[in-house]
């Protein structure tokens, strides 16, 4: 039953790409979201046999490919499910009648993409259905009305087919030395050895640039930036997702040395800073949110690194639902102002939308019983001395960026219109939040909350009166590099001597 | 003696190298090209095996078949995005303009 | 653009028979080396080996954008079903037709349905993005 939440959209996907063959475009939004909403039907079935496995065409496990749900990937079917289902309503008449066909066809493809890489348990299955979704995603980064979307998705292109490439040849060289490419017979059969460990480097590298960790993040804010705020939500939302699902794929079949457990932890809270120190520079509201979106895969990173891979899960879903929201509630904001200048926004005249934006802020900033708060008390449990102080800097860092967000969304504004089925979705998602955490997490710490939102909102002060916000700051920008192919190669070096540091580091 | 999966490395480097140096975007699409070919032939190299036959049933001594299926997927990747890369150049030279 | 007068003839004279060589691909493509992606691939060189000689402009009028595009959806959402309908009788992708001896052209089951189905959507989608393509550059 587990491969159907796959087929279904897969079929539709196809369905409505022969409709403008058929002169029939108009049914094309119906059989949209049919696709889209379809594997809610299944889910009930699998969450009632959790764990359960199965290999595709009855075959043995040896020559076939297994498929499995269990209390590792379950958030992120869930998350996947939930977060699709906002942006399949948001989008319903969003495009433009040209172009809306195609639009529906990629969001279906990444859709299925981004289940069937949930679902896997097997490594080039994994890789296949993860290409799928990519795929999707840079033709939707590619067909986006912002200015420069093309460039990004050029970049976005070229970074990812190559980390892909580097990843399957990790992938070859694990197959080389065990002779299977399930996880399960990978593990029953593993030698550590020189090979698998290269292995796992490269395919650590792969995954991380994928995953838009600090170092390789340089592809993100751009591609995530740009394209349209439904593709934005669903990019940062679940696509940056399926390589960290990867990473827990590979932790859980590897043994992870100390050595490259250190080298995944640093790079966790580097990211995590840096993300934040970037957010707190921007005055682009999505390019604010993209940075974010660098810190908090740190967050999942170090759960991760930490060996609780259910930690990184809970995180991920809990992030999919915030993030997701935000993007589409500040998104809503900026294509109704017609700019993404964080000066020229204000929420002020539209009560919903605000009270959307704030819940969601305070569910990123983890304030108690949000969602962001459950993933974040998994997270701290493995967290020793040094390292716990950091994460709560971390967290105020976060909550710093968004009380300037608020602080900007919150001055007076022009009066706009805005339908009630986005500011509905919006809120939706912002409740979803509050609710969830209070179904997972219902814990309360009003003293920790407080103090910490009220350091925040001290910092921020402090660094207005500073004069933080007024800096512009070119780094990082496109614009600092000549050309496409010379930001390009100056990338690529970067990339390279990352893969060389891993390399060197897991031997 | 080099073997393939030396050999495929080797082009991999080499379209690593021109990704890093070239600046037209045309020869950056075609050195992403050549990963994939030098990846496709480590691929193809693991699978081999010195005087295996075609792996269909009666057959004693065969190659492994599985590198092979995984390198067509592989390559259907690379078609289908070569063509959307080329076709965001496309894009992009028309927006200069 | 067209080219000479041997090059076109040539191709007019090869097409046909890639087409047959690729239907033989398809069918037998679980009992001798080949399969449903090689099949497609020489299907789709058939017809772009027209597009180089003829143009564009001839072969579309032949071979139309939508019936193209019709071929790519059918041939996949065909995959699709075929493979669902494996569910009734026991799994995803259960080969439900088995039966015939060993070696004889019905005894792969499903196997050379979707060699076929893959086969017209990897054709059909090759034809279709030299198309696309295609049609980008000779606008201007």
């Amino acid at each position: 039953m587990i491969p159907l939440i796959v087929a279904f959209p897969l079929a539709a996907a196809f369905l409505t790409s022969i409709l403008p063959a058929l002169r029939r475009e108009r049914f094309s939004k119906h059989l949209f979201l049919i696709g889209m909403l379809s594997p809610w039907l299944i889910l009930p079935q699998i969450i009632n046999n959790l764990p359960s496995n199965e290999v595709v065409g009855n075959w043995s496990r040896v020559s076939g490919i297994e498929v499995a749900v269990d209390a590792y990937n379950i958030p992120f079917i869930v998350a996947e499910l939930i977060l699709s289902a906002f942006v399949a309503l948001y989008v319903w008449g969003y495009y433009p009648r040209k172009i809306e066909n195609k639009a529906y066809v990629l969001i279906l493809l990444l859709h299925s993409g981004l289940l069937g890489a949930f679902i896997s348990r097997d490594l080039f299955n994994y890789y296949i259905y993860m290409e799928i979704a990519s795929v999707a995603s840079f033709a939707l980064v590619g067909i986006s009305k912002e200015k420069g979307a093309r460039r990004a998705a050029f970049k976005y292109t070229v970074f990812s087919l190559l980390a892909s490439y580097i990843f399957i040849l990790g992938i070859g060289i694990i197959y080389l030395k065990t002779g299977y490419l399930n996880l399960a017979l990978i593990k029953e059969n593993l030698e550590m050895s020189r090979e698998i460990n290269v292995a796992l480097a490269l395919s650590f590298t792969s995954l991380l640039l994928k995953s838009g960790i600090f170092p390789l993040h340089f592809w993100l804010p751009d591609a995530h930036s740009k394209a349209d705020a439904p593709v934005s939500a669903l990019l940062s939302g679940l696509v940056v997702k399926a390589p960290a699902y990867g990473m827990i794929l590979l932790t859980l079949t590897f043994p992870i040395n100390t050595s490259m457990q250190k080298t995944l932890l640093t790079l966790a809270f580097l990211s995590m800073f840096f993300g934040i120190a970037m957010a707190i520079l921007q005055k682009n509201s999505e390019r604010l949110l993209a940075y974010h979106t660098v810190s908090q895969m740190g967050y999942v990173l170090l759960g991760i690194s930490l060996l609780n891979p259910l930690a990184a899960a809970y995180y991920a879903l809990a992030h999919s639902l915030f993030k997701g929201g935000l993007f589409l509630s500040v998104g809503s904001l900026a294509e109704h102002y017609g700019t993404r200048d964080l000066e020229k926004l204000s929420y002020r005249n539209n009560k919903s939308l605000m009270l959307a934006i704030v819940l969601l802020s305070l569910a990123i900033g983890g304030v108690s019983p949000f969602i962001g708060a459950f993933g974040k008390a998994m997270l701290i449990e493995n967290l020793k001395g040094f390292l716990k102080y950091a994460f709560y800097a971390g967290g105020i860092g976060t909550l710093v960026s968004f009380t300037k967000l608020n602080y900007y969304l919150s001055k007076r504004g022009e009066k706009i219109e805005i339908p009630r089925r986005k500011e509905a979705i919006s809120l939706s998602l912002g409740i979803l939040t509050l609710l969830g955490g209070i179904y997972l997490y219902p814990h309360l710490s009003v003293f920790k909350d407080s103090i910490s939102l009220v350091i925040a909102i001290f910092i921020f002060y402090l660094l207005r009166k500073l004069g933080v916000f007024e800096v512009s700051f070119k780094a990082f920008t496109p614009e600092q590099f000549k050309t496409l192919g010379k930001e390009i190669n100056a990338y690529m070096v970067l990339f390279t001597a990352v893969l060389l540091l891993f390399l060197f580091n897991f031997l | 003696m080099i073997n393939p999966e030396l050999a495929g490395i080797i082009i991999i480097l080499i379209g690593l190298y021109g990704l890093m140096t070239k600046e037209n975007l045309i020869k950056i699409v075609l050195s992403i090209n050549v990963v994939s070919i030098g990846l496709v032939l480590f691929f193809i190299g693991t699978g081999y095996i010195e005087g295996g036959d075609v792996p269909i049933m009666p057959r004693e001594k065969v190659v492994d078949p599985l590198p092979a299926t995984l390198m067509l997927t592989t390559l259907v990747v690379d078609v289908a995005i070569t063509s959307l890369a080329l076709a965001l150049i496309l894009k992009m030279r028309r927006e200069e303009e | 653009m067209k080219m000479s007068l041997i090059v076109r003839t040539t191709t007019k004279l090869i097409s046909p028979f890639l087409v047959v060589y690729s239907a033989y691909l398809m069918v037998y493509g679980h009992l001798s080396p080949g399969g449903g992606f090689q099949a497609g691939v020489i299907l789709a060189v058939s017809v772009i080996l027209l597009i180089t000689s003829h143009g564009y402009r001839r072969v579309r009028k032949t071979f139309k954008f939508w019936e193209v595009q019709l071929i790519e959806g059918i041939s996949g959402g065909f995959l699709v079903l075929l493979a669902t309908a494996g569910v009734v009788f026991g799994g995803f992708f259960y080969n439900f037709l088995r039966g015939g001896e060993i070696g004889s052209l019905i005894s792969g089951g499903t196997i050379p349905l979707f060699n076929i189905g893959v086969a017209l959507k990897v054709g059909a989608a090759f034809t279709f993005m030299f198309y696309i393509l295609l049609r980008w550059v000779e606008r201007d």
